[in-house]
C-alpha cells in the first residue's frame, strides 16, 4: 500500500518567505499547507489599530499579541544574556513581519557573497550571485519591486550594480525634495546617494494601488501599497494551498532515512495535531526557525543550530539642515548614502550604510521642545521650523558571524501553549565597533555639509531587525546547517527559508534575498516531490 | 477612579454629567478669552473632567478642544498618572483666573512661568493635546504607562497641516513629494530626476 500524506508540502510560517515558496508550489500542482501560529488580521484593523495606540513609534503595538503568538516586544518573550538588548521587532499573524518592513528590496552584490575570499573575513555564500540573479528578478516581480536599473548600488559611482539580467518590474518613484535637497548639498563632497530599489509599487500591480505617499510604510501601509507577506498568502491559497491559522508548531518528528515525517502542532484551544508530509519548509523567522529545530533536535549535526546570529546593528544621527527640506512627505525612505557599502575597508572594519529616513518628525520634534520648556505660540512655530529643517540618518553595519551570538530556547519560559520562549547572546565585536568612529565622522561631514545643527547621535548600538546567520548556509556539514539549496545538511526533505541562512550579512536589507531562495528552493522542492 | 466617586449614586453621576455638559458650553463661550475665576472650582472626584481643566487645556493650547472623549481620556490619564495633578490643575487654574491671563503669552512673561511645579503641570497637558498621549513610550516593550487621546487631533499637527503627511493620510497623488512646499528656497545644482544621483565621487576621503 502506498504511503499516504496530508500534503506533498507543509510549510510553516505565513510570511513573506513562507508564502512565496507555499504559492510556487501551490502553483505548481502540489498540494500544500501553509501553517501559521498567528491569526488573519484585515489591514484596516491594524490600521485603525495604530491611529489609536499611544505608542506611535512601537511598530509592534497595533499588532495582535496573544500569549500563544507573542510579537517580539512581549515582556519575557526574548530574554538577553549578551551585553546587547537585542530585541528586532517580529510579528506573527498571516503575512509575518513584511506588514513593518518599510520594503526595501535590495540585491547582494556578489562580492557580499565572497566576504572571505576577498576580504579575508566572515564567510563566502556557497552559492554564487549569478546562481541567484534569475531568483532575485522572480522575486522582484512577486513584490513589484521598483527601482533605477542604472545604478551603482554598491556606491562606488560606477557601472550599474550588480548585474540584472531585465529591468526592474516597475519604474522608482519620484524622488523626494528632501533627497534632492541633501543630494545637492552633500554629493559635491562625493557622497553618492542611492535609491532604494522597494516593493512599493509606482502603479496599480498584482491587485495594489499605486503609493500614495502616505509615510506609514512602518507601522503600516495603509493603502497595501507596500508589499507584504499575506498578498502570496492569498495567492497561495487561491492557487489551492490550505492555509490553517492559530497552529503553533512546536516539534519536527523524524523518520527513518533521516527524514523528518511529521510537524507537530498545537492551537490556542489546547488541540494537539500531527501532520505528515513529503518535505517541510520550516519559514518562521531567523528566531523561531532554529528554536523549532533545537527543541525538535533535528539539523544540528553540526552544534551550528542558532549560533552565529547577526542582526545589522546599527547608529542613527539626526541634526538641523540650515534650511527647510521637508520631510515627512512621501513614503518613509527612499535610499541613501553607499560610499562605503563596498570597497578594501572590508578587511579591516565593516561596511556602512547611511540610510535617509523621511517619516513625518513632528513627534520626536514636539516632544523635544516640550521637553526644553517651549510653550504657547513659540511652540507652533518651532515646530514648524524645526520639523522642516528634521534630518534623520539610520546607519547599519556589516555583521560577522560569531558562534557565541546565538538564540536558543528558553528554559525558564514558556508561552501559553508550552512552547519555550526565546534567550539570545549577542556582543558587538571590534569588526563593527572599528567602524563606529567612521560612521560618526561622516555624520558630522553631514551637518557640516548641510550647514546644520546637530541634535544628537545614538549611544550604543540599536536593533535593526535583520535576522541573520541562525541556521546558516555553508558547503560544509560540519559548520553549517543547511546547504546552497537551503535543504538541511541532515534531513534531505527538511528545507529552511528564512533570512537565518544568510552567512554573510553585508547592509542591505536581507527580505528580497530570502524571497529568491524560497522560490529558488521551491522549484527545487517541486521537482523532488 | 477612587472610591468616594465610585460610591456615588446614580443620579449624582447623572447630575455630574449634566454639569459637565453645561460646563463645557460655557467654556466653549470663554475659549481665547481667558479664565474667570468663579469657573475655577474643581469637580475632579467625579471622574469626569473638571472645568479647570478642559479651561486650562484650552488656555495653554490656545485651541478649541472639543473633543469631549479625549478630553476625558486627557484628565482620566493625567490624574492615574499623578495623583497630585487634580491639584495641581486647581492651583494654576486658579492662579492663572486670579491674575487675568488673557493669552498665554501673558502666562509665559508672568513669574508664574518660572515656578517649576507650574511648570511640570503645563507641560504635562502641553505634551497630552500635542502628542496625543499621556505618560512616556517605553522601548522595545509591549507594555508601559502610555494612553491614547487623540490622534488626528493632535496639536503637533497643527503647524504643519498641509505640508506634512499626518501619517496614514496622504497629501495628494503619486510623487506629490517631488515638489517642496511653496516659497521653500530650492539650491540651484538641485536634481529631480534619479539619472542625475551618484555623480562621481571628487573629494570625499575614503570615498
Amino acid at each position: 500500500m502506498a504511503e499516504t500524506f496530508d500534503a506533498d508540502v507543509i510549510v510553516v510560517g505565513s510570511g513573506a518567505l513562507g508564502s512565496n515558496a507555499a504559492y510556487e508550489l501551490a502553483k505548481a500542482g502540489k498540494s500544500v499547507i501553509l501553517m501559521e501560529a498567528g491569526v488573519r488580521i484585515p489591514r484596516w484593523k491594524i490600521v485603525e489599530s495604530y491611529r489609536n495606540s499611544s505608542r506611535r513609534s512601537n511598530y509592534n503595538a497595533p499588532y495582535p499579541d496573544m500569549p500563544w503568538a507573542h510579537t517580539s516586544y512581549d515582556d519575557g518573550y526574548i530574554e538577553n544574556t549578551g551585553s546587547f538588548d537585542f530585541h528586532p521587532g517580529m510579528l506573527k499573524l498571516v503575512g509575518g513581519t513584511t506588514w513593518h518592513w518599510a520594503a526595501a528590496a535590495w540585491r547582494y552584490l556578489p562580492v557580499d557573497m565572497k566576504l572571505k575570499s576577498t576580504y579575508g573575513v566572515g564567510r563566502d555564500w556557497p552559492i554564487g550571485y549569478d546562481e541567484l540573479e534569475p531568483y532575485y528578478q522572480r522575486g522582484e516581480e512577486a513584490l513589484g519591486v521598483v527601482g533605477v536599473d542604472a545604478q551603482d548600488q554598491s556606491g562606488q559611482n560606477g557601472a550599474p550594480s550588480p548585474r540584472r539580467s531585465k529591468p526592474y518590474p516597475l519604474p522608482a518613484e519620484g524622488k523626494t525634495y528632501m533627497f534632492q535637497a541633501l543630494e545637492a548639498g552633500l554629493s559635491p563632497l562625493g557622497f553618492n546617494f542611492i535609491h532604494e530599489p522597494v516593493a512599493r509599487v509606482t502603479q496599480p500591480y498584482d491587485g495594489r494601488p499605486a503609493c500614495a505617499g502616505n509615510n506609514n510604510c512602518m507601522p503600516v501601509c495603509p493603502i497595501g501599497a507596500m508589499y507584504s507577506g499575506d498578498v502570496h498568502a492569498d495567492h497561495a491559497v487561491a492557487a489551492g494551498a490550505e492555509l490553517l491559522t492559530d497552529a503553533t508548531a512546536y516539534k519536527l518528528e523524524k523518520g527513518e532515512g533521516g527524514k523528518i515525517i511529521a510537524v507537530h502542532y498545537r492551537t490556542s484551544t489546547g488541540a494537539d495535531v500531527r501532520l505528515t508530509a513529503r518535505a517541510f519548509i520550516i519559514a518562521a523567522n531567523g528566531l523561531e526557525t532554529p528554536k523549532l529545530l533545537l527543541i525538535s533536535d533535528v539539523a544540528n549535526s553540526s552544534d551550528q543550530v542558532g549560533r552565529n546570529l547577526m542582526d545589522h546593528s546599527g547608529i542613527g544621527m539626526q541634526f538641523f539642515a540650515d534650511e527647510p527640506v521637508w520631510p515627512g512627505r512621501g513614503p518613509i525612505q527612499q535610499g541613501g548614502i553607499f560610499n562605503r557599502r563596498e570597497g578594501p575597508h572590508r578587511r579591516n572594519y565593516a561596511a556602512i550604510k547611511h540610510a535617509l529616513a523621511n517619516n513625518a518628525p513632528n513627534v520626536p520634534v514636539t516632544d523635544r521642545l516640550i521637553k526644553m520648556g517651549v510653550f504657547g505660540p513659540e511652540l507652533d512655530r518651532r515646530i514648524l521650523e524645526d520639523a522642516s529643517k528634521w534630518v534623520d540618518v539610520s546607519t547599519v553595519f556589516e555583521m560577522l558571524p560569531h558562534a557565541e551570538n546565538r538564540v536558543q530556547p528558553s528554559t525558564t519560559r514558556k508561552d501559553a501553549l508550552g512552547v519555550p520562549m526565546l534567550k539570545v547572546h549577542y556582543d558587538i565585536d571590534d569588526y563593527v565597533k572599528a567602524a563606529r568612529p567612521v560612521a560618526v565622522d561622516d555624520f558630522h561631514t553631514f551637518v557640516k555639509g548641510m550647514n546644520g545643527q546637530l541634535i544628537q547621535i545614538s549611544e550604543g548600538f540599536q536593533n535593526r531587525d535583520h535576522i541573520m546567520g541562525t541556521v546558516i548556509m555553508g558547503s560544509d556539514p560540519k559548520d553549517s546547517v543547511v546547504d546552497g539549496d537551503c535543504r538541511t545538511h541532515d534531513h534531505k526533505n527538511l528545507f529552511l527559508a528564512t533570512t537565518g541562512v544568510i552567512p554573510a550579512s553585508g547592509v542591505i536589507n536581507p527580505t528580497l534575498t530570502g524571497v529568491a531562495l524560497a522560490i529558488r528552493m521551491a522549484d527545487l522542492i517541486a521537482r523532488e516531490v | 477612579m477612587n472610591k468616594r466617586a465610585a460610591s456615588k449614586t446614580g443620579a449624582f453621576a447623572a447630575i455630574r454629567r449634566r454639569d459637565l455638559l453645561v460646563g463645557i458650553g460655557v467654556v466653549a463661550l470663554l475659549a481665547g478669552s481667558g479664565i474667570a475665576l468663579e469657573t475655577s472650582i474643581a469637580a475632579a472626584d467625579s471622574g469626569a473632567p473638571p472645568v479647570a481643566f478642559i479651561q486650562l487645556s484650552q488656555f495653554i493650547t490656545g485651541a478649541d478642544l472639543t473633543d469631549g472623549p479625549a478630553m476625558a481620556r486627557a484628565w482620566t490619564q493625567l490624574s492615574a498618572l499623578d495623583t497630585g495633578f487634580p491639584a495641581a490643575v486647581a492651583h494654576l487654574h486658579s492662579a492663572v483666573a486670579s491674575a487675568g491671563f488673557k493669552a498665554m503669552a501673558d502666562f509665559l512673561a508672568s513669574p508664574l512661568a518660572k515656578d517649576a511645579a507650574v511648570l511640570k503641570t503645563v507641560s504635562a497637558i502641553t505634551a497630552a493635546w500635542y502628542l496625543g498621549y499621556t505618560g512616556t513610550p517605553g522601548s522595545l516593550t509591549m507594555t508601559d504607562n502610555t494612553g491614547f487621546v487623540t490622534y488626528t487631533g493632535a496639536l503637533m499637527w497643527r503647524p504643519t497641516a498641509g505640508l506634512m503627511v499626518i501619517p496614514t493620510y496622504s497629501l495628494g497623488a503619486t510623487n506629490y513629494w517631488v515638489d517642496p512646499p511653496a516659497g521653500t528656497a530650492i539650491p540651484k545644482n538641485i536634481k529631480r530626476d534619479w539619472t542625475g544621483s551618484t555623480p562621481r565621487a571628487s573629494s570625499h576621503k575614503d570615498a
